[in-house]
């Protein structure tokens, strides 16, 4: 009998599952890792609010609204952007989350978004709702998943919502024939279908963001803190320029048959 | 090498790069603004010629690093396709104590072992250069098409 694929079994319900569904949840593969990345983004935050005399600290990220207001949360987001940004180990600490399920989606030769991003959605915050969206709609590579992942639990509204692949292809078919000619009308088309993906913290989400997503305004009782950050196959396509590697992406790991093939190319003096 | 009161070249070109073309201004005033972020002291860009695979000016400023601590541009796409090229002017500015900042990879080379990573990173993008550049277009917009 001919195999089809040389995937394990469990592989190839991983894969179906999330070809289906549009994204994955597990749990987090090294918690220790989770725990020092929650006890930054606190630290770092009461060291903003002590440096601008604000009154209080923050004791529990899903409780930062009660320090935190409107006026200066995205002062706070970019500031925390900024120091998670200007250390390498944030990248790989931030990968080694959720290490062998991207390996197991997206392949062992893999290339990561150039910055983590945060995400901060509190009550009450309209500042905050990200709009529906599907980053392969922007000129993202069609090749990514996001590596999602709360430092608070993610429930209701104060979770994501993502349309699965077959939906999202029928909006995005819709909006080519003309049918649907803004993103409003492509979100009350489908706003019946949004379905928050509640993801505790201790778990990880990985999405596949060719699928409309994104927020809506938190109308529960606790803030949303997320990070997220794209990953890709080393060698998937490029679409545009400004999501080619180097510039969007780098690479985090290059196997030695691909440095080997780099070689040789280099050496006879062929550029591809 | 501290980057301490260091005077950065500009390097701009008017030809395409990395799959852009941007304006000569526009890659000025990203260089300006690059330098004004790091306490760097930025000295008016020189333009590259527009003849294609030709380095004529990057040749001079890189033979003349001396007179800078730091060169900057764009992309490592604007530097010479052929990795040899390439590598002996980085080189060349490593060897006058001038370091080589790329603001879009966010990458200065200091050493032979970044010359390495910069030859790396663009002989893999060149492999997945040829690629699915358009996504489909949106039936409505002809509408507004001539």
């Amino acid at each position: 009998m001919a195999i089809d694929s040389f995937l394990s079994p469990d592989d190839l319900r991983l894969g179906e599952e999330f070809l289906e569904a549009g994204y994955v949840i597990q749990s987090c593969e090294e918690l220790e890792v989770l725990e020092e990345l929650k006890r930054r983004l606190l630290t770092e935050t009461n060291r903003w609010l002590a440096d601008h005399q604000q009154l209080g600290q923050v004791q529990e990220l899903q409780f930062s609204h009660e320090r935190i207001t409107s006026e200066f949360i995205n002062d706070i987001r970019l500031h925390l952007f900024a120091h998670l940004n200007s250390t390498e180990d944030t990248r790989y600490s931030y990968f080694r989350l959720a290490s062998s399920l991207i390996q197991r989606l997206v392949g062992n030769e893999l290339a990561m978004q150039s910055k983590v991003n945060l995400s901060i959605q509190q009550p009450g915050d309209q500042t905050s709702v990200l709009e529906l969206h599907s980053d392969v709609w922007a000129g993202d590579s069609p090749f990514q998943v996001v590596l999602w992942v709360p430092f608070t639990d993610s429930t209701a509204s104060n979770a994501m919502f993502l349309l699965k692949p077959s939906t999202s292809h029928e909006a995005y078919q819709r909006a080519r024939t003309g049918e649907l000619n803004s993103m409003d009308q492509v979100h009350e088309a489908y706003r019946s279908q949004f379905k928050p993906i509640e993801v505790k913290f201790g778990e990880v989400l990985i999405f596949n963001s060719n699928c409309l997503h994104g927020n809506q305004l938190n109308t529960t009782s606790t803030s949303r803190w997320s990070l997220n950050c794209r990953i890709t196959s080393l060698l998937a396509p490029a679409t545009t320029p400004e999501r080619r590697l180097g510039a969007y992406y780098t690479p985090i790991m290059v196997r030695p048959a691909t440095r080997m093939g780099i070689r040789a190319l280099d050496s006879l003096g062929i550029t591809a | 090498m501290s980057l301490e009161a260091i005077n950065v070249k500009g390097y701009t070109t008017p030809r395409t790069f990395s799959g852009f073309q941007i304006p000569i201004p526009l890659q000025s005033m990203a260089i300006r603004r690059y330098c004004e972020d790091r306490g760097l002291v930025f000295n008016h860009h020189v333009v590259e010629n527009i003849t294609p695979d030709t380095y004529f000016v990057l040749e001079r400023i890189t033979r003349e690093a001396h007179l800078y601590q730091a060169i900057a541009m764009c992309s490592v796409g604007m530097l010479p396709t052929d990795s040899q090229h390439r590598t002996a002017l980085l080189s060349l500015c490593l060897d006058q104590d001038t370091s080589v900042h790329f603001l879009f990879e966010q990458t200065v080379v200091t050493s032979q072992s970044d010359i390495h990573a910069v030859n790396e990173l663009i002989s893999l993008t060149n492999l997945v250069s040829g690629s699915p550049s358009r996504l489909g277009n949106f039936q409505y917009l002809s509408k507004y098409s001539s």
